[in-house]
């Protein structure tokens, strides 16, 4: 049972301004309940699918710096800094 | 019965390149944004790329800190928004799913203690904050992403101290561990962040954050002990929680976030394949690595029959170990290691005072040959080391140009060793009668000499006079 | 000079001179005013494409070296950046982002000479099978344009289907490229995990999605696949393929080959006329001379609970970052304190994109990541042991692309769950990070049906000699816009 508060809860978890939360509840639980099927599945195997790179195959340590000045290029700036809204 | 774990941040500032891309490692001489690019300010559509050689080196601190280093590691990301973190995860190491960060049981002797290492992650820095204005309508954040995706070790220890001073020990050998590996340099600011949790006679566990010095924690955690201890006395329940340092006011202070409560949702990050390290790989790396600590005041006492006191003090300095390494041969490495030790720390202890040194080593070798050949005094010695330092001319220059070369000559010898008998009669009649005041005379003639006075000779000369 | 050519054509005419790049060019740009009206395939147009086209013509009249794509005009689904242009992934959230870089698959199209004609709408950041999420608008199935496109790169399937441009990148996760290629009668691949370059895709769901082709023909979807694709240093997770040439041999035939019919993908649920078109797609494949036989994927009714799960779970993480602090839309922060802000900001996001942030923080949440994300995890691995145990008694595995016809705008926008599960026959593609592809095979009632092919992973040379030999055999009209 997906309640208001749930989705509420979630809103908050990512940061998202629910409006409407009401709209959401009953849609989200009618996919949980879908993904139920997934908990009734019985699966014995542990494995995961990874992909894999061996050690030597990953990026030589190398300092190349980024050629062009990325800070102009942000919404919000305030000298060489990016700007945030205020933290309390 | 005091309970203490620790979770250390090392930086890997000797890397050149950040853990995902190719900005530098170290930030610390940029501009604010200088030291950016669309991978670790997580741009739309960036990818992180990871850095063969952090691996490497967690890897190698991992094994010096004996943990078992799994042939499979793989990534995860922590989800949570913060202006520093661009991406609004971190992506870092994660166990709860089987071993798969960069090391994972280890232990490390302190005192008579075993303090077993839980696990070693591999995983980024977030960037700097800097608040500013005044009232309420003005007030931002200013960021700054400079240090976003640093490499950076996490070190996480068994709650197994009992001390603070347990603790100051175990941070100092890991700060002379990650420097002799040629991994990290501590002396950098904000190169090593200690957090603590402290729990006392079984009660709930505190956790300190925001310490911001070594010498600081060991300061915090014992206000931590005794402010638990005030509040067991009075049958008051010690609450689980966070309390940061307040550096100003040195206490610690109960801290509104509830760090422990935030739900990080940890999920594998699948833009890094698992990366494996196979047992050769291991091998090597094992091979590779500098010698450890303990291993060179080992090789330094039983080798070359140095002291214990300044075999220990040489071993854990990688800068002058290093110096000595490359100075010394067999028949001149303990006056080497005491040179360095007793005299030469006390001019150039410093970093910038290390980076000046004109000194090489093959001053030391000559200046330890000059002493032990007689040569010069190991007063003139300590003269000639300081002028070496500065200005880093050869030795025979020095030992010329500043007159310090013993008097080996007999006759000038023979010449003060006159005036002084002339000057201390009381004093030959006491030498005649009492071999043992002969050294008041030796001393004076050297001190007549500058020191510069072949001692033996001298005292062979003065002898000789007094049979007279 | 007509623009219903394929893009081989193109290259070959302009070669010959009957067509310069200027002509077909400006010829597209006057389509694309004609259309986009009832189209509306664009999010935006390249402003410099006249421009960019007289360029290789004068290098070409000089013979001066030009990259094989000899300015043959592109659309890029505008979740794909392009430096200068901009990249908005139908969002209001990067309403205003001009990404600084080329994604490595445009920077490889524009080396060889591509034009980039302009970018193509899609669902919001790409979540979606209708193309119905967009923030500016629908776009129409060029078929009939009060039909869906199918999703999410509808906009890259309407712009090929509608000869505004010759070929199209999009990007795969559920279904995305095959599903529009399907629904606007064109051809769509989306290729094995790894084969094609992730930097510059903004991301969805990383562990699963590719870019992918569209064009008119096979023969052109393997012309951009050979550059497209191959390792890239920018991309970890990409593998090197040993750079074969997939156009080469297009023509082989499937004489011989043993190709497996999905039950689990032509059973009940599947619309009559698509059952019937797929039918006689096998018989025809029989005809070709290849052996069709049964094969249950079972675990293929999972997939979709599995896929969404994972999905979901990937991008409540890969969108966290869209908080409108270093880009996105006019709001200015000033007053504001942070959580509130970007709490605000990210209100922005559409429905289902925040339907989908909601399912994946529930199931990544603390306690329940054993019981939907791991769960989901196992069910693709059992997924992929299936289809690798098929692939031990078959070549290829061939069913309907959707199960049904595309339908009108608007018809199933409120039911969320329905329109996850149109995704039933693409899904385990994705999941198993195998190759497969779309090829336009018939209409019915003026709506087109596709046919899929699924190989095992890095056979694309083979799956495209599959779906060359079944989409030669096929004859259908020219698109009535």
């Amino acid at each position: 049972m997906v309640k208001r508060q749930e989705i509420e809860r979630l809103g908050d978890l990512i940061k998202i301004e629910l409006k409407n939360p009401e709209k959401y509840v009953k849609q989200v639980e009618q996919i949980i309940d879908y993904f139920e099927s997934l908990d009734k599945l019985e699966i014995s195997s542990d494995t995961i699918l990874t992909q894999e790179l061996t050690l030597d195959n990953l990026r030589e340590d190398k300092y190349i710096p980024y050629d062009e000045k990325l800070i102009e290029k942000l919404k919000h700036t305030k000298e060489n800094f990016a700007k945030a809204p205020k933290m309390i | 019965m005091t309970k203490i774990g620790l979770e250390i941040h090392c930086q890997l500032t000797k890397l050149e390149s950040k853990l995902f891309c190719s900005c530098k490692a170290d930030y610390r001489a940029f501009e604010p944004n200088a030291n950016i690019c669309p991978v670790c300010i997580g741009l739309p559509g960036s990818l992180p790329i990871l850095n063969q050689k952090a691996v490497e080196k967690a890897a190698m601190i991992s094994m010096a800190l004996g943990c078992t280093v799994p042939q499979k590691i793989g990534f995860f990301r922590k989800n949570y928004f913060y202006p520093d973190l661009p991406k609004s995860f971190q992506i870092t190491q994660y166990n709860a799913y089987g071993p798969t960060s960069i090391g994972y049981d280890g232990k490390v002797r302190i005192e008579d203690r075993e303090i077993k290492i839980r696990r070693i992650q591999l995983e980024e820095d977030p960037g700097r904050l800097v608040y500013e204005g005044s009232s309420e309508k003005t007030q931002v954040t200013l960021v700054d992403y400079n240090r976003a995706g640093t490499p950076l070790v996490e070190i996480v220890t068994e709650p197994d101290f009992e001390t603070p001073k347990q603790v100051r020990l175990f941070l100092n050998l890991l700060a002379d561990l990650v420097e002799n590996l040629g991994v990290s340099d501590p002396s950098l600011e904000g190169t090593l962040r200690v957090d603590g949790n402290i729990s006392i006679d079984k009660g709930n566990r505190v956790e300190i954050k925001n310490v911001a010095s070594f010498r600081d924690i060991e300061k915090a955690l014992h206000f931590e002990i005794t402010r638990q201890q005030s509040l067991a006395e009075r049958n008051i329940p010690i609450p689980a929680e966070t309390r940061h340092w307040d550096e100003a006011r040195k206490i610690t202070i109960s801290a509104r976030t509830k760090e422990e409560e935030q739900d990080y949702r940890y999920f594998p990050e699948a833009d890094i394949p698992a990366i494996l390290i196979d047992k050769t790989v291991i091998e090597r790396l094992g091979k590779n690595m500098p010698e450890s600590i303990i291993s060179k005041k080992e090789r330094y006492i039983k080798k070359y029959g140095i002291p214990l006191q300044v075999a220990e003090v040489l071993s854990s300095d990688k800068f002058y170990s290093d110096l000595f390494e490359q100075s010394h041969n067999e028949k001149n490495a303990k006056e080497i290691a005491n040179l360095i030790t007793t005299d030469l720390k006390g001019f150039a202890d410093t970093k910038e005072q290390r980076e000046q040194l004109k000194l090489t080593p093959k001053h030391l070798s000559d200046l330890a040959d000059a002493i032990m050949n007689n040569k010069i005094t190991r007063n003139s010695g300590k003269i000639a080391l300081q002028e070496i330092v500065k200005t880093g001319k050869p030795l025979s220059e020095i030992i010329s140009g500043l007159d310090l070369g013993h008097v080996d000559d007999e006759s000038s010898l023979v010449k003060v060793i006159n005036d002084v008998f002339a000057e201390e009669q009381n004093a030959v009649v006491e030498a005649k009668n009492n071999p043992d005041t002969i050294n008041y005379l030796v001393g004076k003639v050297m001190k007549k000499t500058k020191g510069k006075a072949n001692p033996f000779l001298t005292l062979d000369l003065i002898k000789k006079k007094l049979d007279t | 000079m007509s623009l219903g050519i394929s893009a081989t054509q193109y290259l070959q005419q302009v070669r010959n001179g009957s067509t310069s790049v200027e002509e077909y060019v400006a010829k597209t740009l006057e389509r694309i005013v004609k259309v986009e009206k009832k189209v509306h395939a664009f999010i935006s147009v390249n402003e410099n494409a006249l421009t960019q086209a007289k360029q290789i013509d004068k290098k070409l009249k000089v013979k001066e070296k030009v990259g094989s794509c000899l300015g043959m005009p592109v659309s890029i689904k505008d979740n794909i950046c392009t430096k200068g242009m901009k990249t908005t992934c139908a969002s209001k959230m990067l309403e205003d982002f001009v990404a600084p870089y080329d994604a490595t698959v445009v920077s490889r199209l524009k080396s060889q000479d591509a034009i980039i004609i302009g970018k193509a709408n899609l669902d919001e950041f790409a979540m979606g099978s209708t193309t119905e999420f967009s923030y500016f608008g629908s776009t129409g199935n060029p078929w009939n344009t009060d039909y869906v496109p199918g999703g999410s790169s509808g906009g890259s399937g309407a712009s090929v289907s509608a000869l505004e441009c010759l070929a199209s990148l999009g990007s795969d996760t559920g279904g995305s490229v095959r599903s529009p290629a399907s629904f606007c009668s064109v051809v769509g691949l989306k290729p094995t995990y790894g084969l094609v370059s992730r930097y510059g895709l903004v991301s969805f769901a990383n562990s699963i999605e590719q870019i992918g082709p569209l064009a008119r023909t096979v023969e052109d979807v393997a012309f951009i696949l050979n550059i497209i694709s191959g390792h890239d240093p920018h991309d970890n997770t990409t593998l090197d393929n040993g750079k074969p040439d997939y156009a080469k041999d297009l023509d082989a035939g499937i004489s011989g080959k043993k190709i497996g019919i999905i039950s689990e993908m032509i059973g009940d649920g599947i619309d009559k006329d698509v059952a019937a078109a797929t039918n006689r797609a096998v018989s025809k494949l029989q005809r070709l001379g290849a052996e069709c036989i049964p094969i249950s994927i079972d675990s293929a009714v999972h997939s979709v609970a599995a896929y969404y799960t994972i999905a979901s779970a990937e991008a409540s993480s890969n969108l966290a970052r869209y908080d409108n602090i270093r880009y996105g839309y006019n709001f200015d922060l000033e007053g504001y304190e942070f959580n509130a802000y970007i709490s605000k900001a990210r209100g922005n996001f559409g429905p289902e994109v925040t339907r989908r942030m909601l399912l994946g923080a529930f199931v990544l949440s603390a306690g329940y990541y054993g019981k939907y994300y791991l769960k989901a995890q196992k069910v693709r691995s059992l997924i992929k042991s299936q289809l690798d145990e098929a692939f031990k008694k078959v070549d290829l595995l061939v069913a309907p692309t959707m199960p049904i016809l595309p339908f009108k705008i608007g018809e199933k926008i409120d039911d969320p769950l329905t329109l996850y599960l149109l995704d039933i026959n693409t899904i385990i593609a994705n999941l198993a990070g195998i190759p497969a592809i779309s090829i336009p095979y018939e209409l019915a009632h003026g709506l087109p049906i596709g046919i899929q092919f699924f190989a095992n992973r890095m056979q694309e040379k083979l799956l495209l000699q599959a779906a060359y030999a079944l989409h030669k055999t096929t004859n259908l009209p020219e698109v009535p816009l």
